[in-house]
């Protein structure tokens, strides 16, 4: 028995991960991504190790604890890790304490910590004292606009978006646009504006591969939602390309699979999202995978592991997981209760579909037309929303 | 760099701690069996404290492969490799008659937590699965 050196298990992990890696590359650029992406990551971690060494020096270093705060969200993304991001809270709330005036870097990586944990009201506070701060900066107006965005206050959030305009060039502004562009129903703006920034992506410095996969996982999962099959594969091929072995766009593959009725590719897929992230709604995409190959005890088995997951899970579950438990039966009564929680605190077009959906699952008709009028009032058009509608007996 | 670092945080599904592990068993032409099993180290060295000899007696205990006649694959642990917060083992054995009809009982932590998923990615005789033991399940056919 023998040990060996961190890191390479890393590099075996996005070695072997990378089998699909985007079809049409040659088995050398996929092991050549994936030893870069490696390598990346374990640039990161050593970062993190340094400034995590210089703040325990340094009682009063408010940078290397923003720097550091940083790296902890770009790991948390990267891996999901809801630890990182908790930690990432945590030393940005330190380097703020340390210096409030002249640390917008702070301030930013404190945001998204809390947006990420869904803590949009606080993430809210935060960002419209920035903006008081700064009322020129598209990045801050997008960041306020997308918080208003989660929370179902789209009065608020158009004025933000108005202000940025359509020709903007900033990437974090383009995506945020698009994003509020198809919440509103303009489909074809928001493919615009996406794929503006895909381009721009492509071209830009200083962006980790996992962060250039982003935004190709973003155009495939938007193309796929609207019937954009090539456009979807695409960017899918190219997300794998750069970063091989991510286990998004494993889930986004897993998903448009099963659209396809490719039974053991989104199996596979689905397979290996969760050998990187555990996440219970790549339970629910296995499961869908077994039953249409005809192993319906395999799927039977991976919904009880994901009922059992998130069941266990303290607080809010994720819309996602809700929506799986619905689909499947399985919970039924607790997710209406959940949703009901949840409008209590976001009034937007997702919590509205999800209320709808349980409560059609419960047989409350009318309840359920009442809460997807609310979910249709924007103009949004995401079929997924739709089908709901139509299957509620509401409709634009 | 900061700022290109913040701007895409959005919406990724970031959760509270979920218990899990994963683990791949793929055969060779040959007949053995590879089997890799990454765990949380915390976890691991909370079950298994004692080093190396403690976590390959652990893992051989809760990670079992069994012939179709019942009989128990000998697991010779080859590596144990510690990658941050992950423990990666892994080890290899030759079932006895081959790999046709082999099960899996995967139990690692379900002492520890009650709501503990293990995950297994096998691919056997050509055949790729994932399978899902949670906390209880029986030993199934690959």
């Amino acid at each position: 028995m023998t040990r060996i050196a961190a890191g390479v298990l890393t590099l075996g992990v996005l070695a072997l991960g990378g089998w699909s890696a985007g079809r049409r590359g040659t088995e050398r650029a996929r092991t050549e991504a994936a030893t870069q992406s490696a390598m990346e990551a374990t640039v990161r971690d050593a970062d993190i190790a340094f400034f995590k060494a210089r703040a325990a020096r340094d009682r009063y270093g408010a940078g290397d604890r923003a720097r550091l705060a940083s790296l902890l969200l770009a790991r948390a993304r990267a891996t999901g890790r809801y630890e990182d991001l908790l930690s990432a809270e945590e030393s940005a709330q330190a380097s703020l304490e340390l210096r409030r005036g002249r640390n917008r870097g702070g301030v930013l990586v404190l945001i998204n910590a809390l947006t990420g944990q869904h803590r949009f009201r606080e993430a809210l506070a935060s960002a419209e004292q920035l903006e008081v701060e700064d009322s020129t900066d598209l990045t801050i107006a997008s960041l306020v606009g997308e918080i208003l965005l989660e929370l179902g206050r789209y009065d608020d959030a158009a004025r933000r978006f108005a202000r940025i305009g359509t020709t903007t060039s900033n990437l974090a502004a383009l995506m945020r646009l698009a994003r509020w562009r198809e919440v509103t129903g303009d489909v074809d703006g928001a493919h615009r504006m996406l794929l503006d920034a895909q381009a721009r992506s492509r071209r830009a410095f200083g962006l980790s591969r996992e962060q250039r996969a982003w935004f190709e996982l973003r155009v495939a999962e938007f193309a796929f939602r609207y019937g954009r099959e090539r456009e979807g594969s695409e960017a899918l091929a190219r997300g794998f390309a750069v970063s091989p072995g991510d286990y998004r766009l494993h889930a986004a593959a897993a998903r448009h699979a099963l659209t396809r009725g490719r039974w053991s590719d989104a199996a596979d897929h689905a397979g290996q999202s969760l050998e990187t992230h555990f996440d219970p709604a790549a339970l629910a995409l296995l499961a869908r995978a077994e039953r249409g190959r005809g192993d319906s005890t395999a799927a039977n088995q991976a919904i009880d592991a994901m009922v059992l997951a998130i069941r266990s899970q303290p607080g809010a579950w994720h819309r996602s997981w809700s929506l799986a438990l619905l689909d499947e039966g399985r919970a039924v009564m607790e997710v209406l209760a959940q949703s009901r929680r949840d409008l209590e605190e976001r009034q937007d077009v997702y919590a509205w579909d999800l209320h709808a959906w349980a409560l059609h699952r419960m047989g409350d008709v009318a309840g359920a037309r009442e809460a997807m009028t609310h979910a249709l009032a924007t103009g949004i058009r995401d079929p997924d929303v739709l089908a709901h509608a139509a299957a509620i007996g509401t409709g634009h | 760099m900061l700022p290109v670092l913040l701007i895409l945080l959005g919406l990724s599904p970031f959760q509270h701690p979920l218990h899990s592990s994963s683990a791949s068993l793929s055969d060779r032409a040959d007949g053995r069996v590879t089997l890799t099993v990454r765990i949380f180290t915390d976890d691991l060295v909370a079950v298994a404290p004692g080093g190396d000899s403690a976590i390959s007696s652990y893992v051989r205990q809760r990670v079992r492969l069994i012939t179709r006649s019942g009989q128990p694959v000998v697991l010779e642990i080859a590596t144990i490799t510690i990658d941050g917060d992950l423990t990666q083992v892994t080890a290899r054995g030759t079932p006895v008659g081959g790999v046709a009809g082999l099960r899996v009982q995967y139990a690692v932590l379900w002492e520890r937590y009650h709501d503990q998923v293990n995950l297994l990615r096998a691919s056997i005789g050509g055949r790729s699965t994932t399978m899902v033991f949670a906390n209880g399940d029986p030993p199934r056919e690959v």
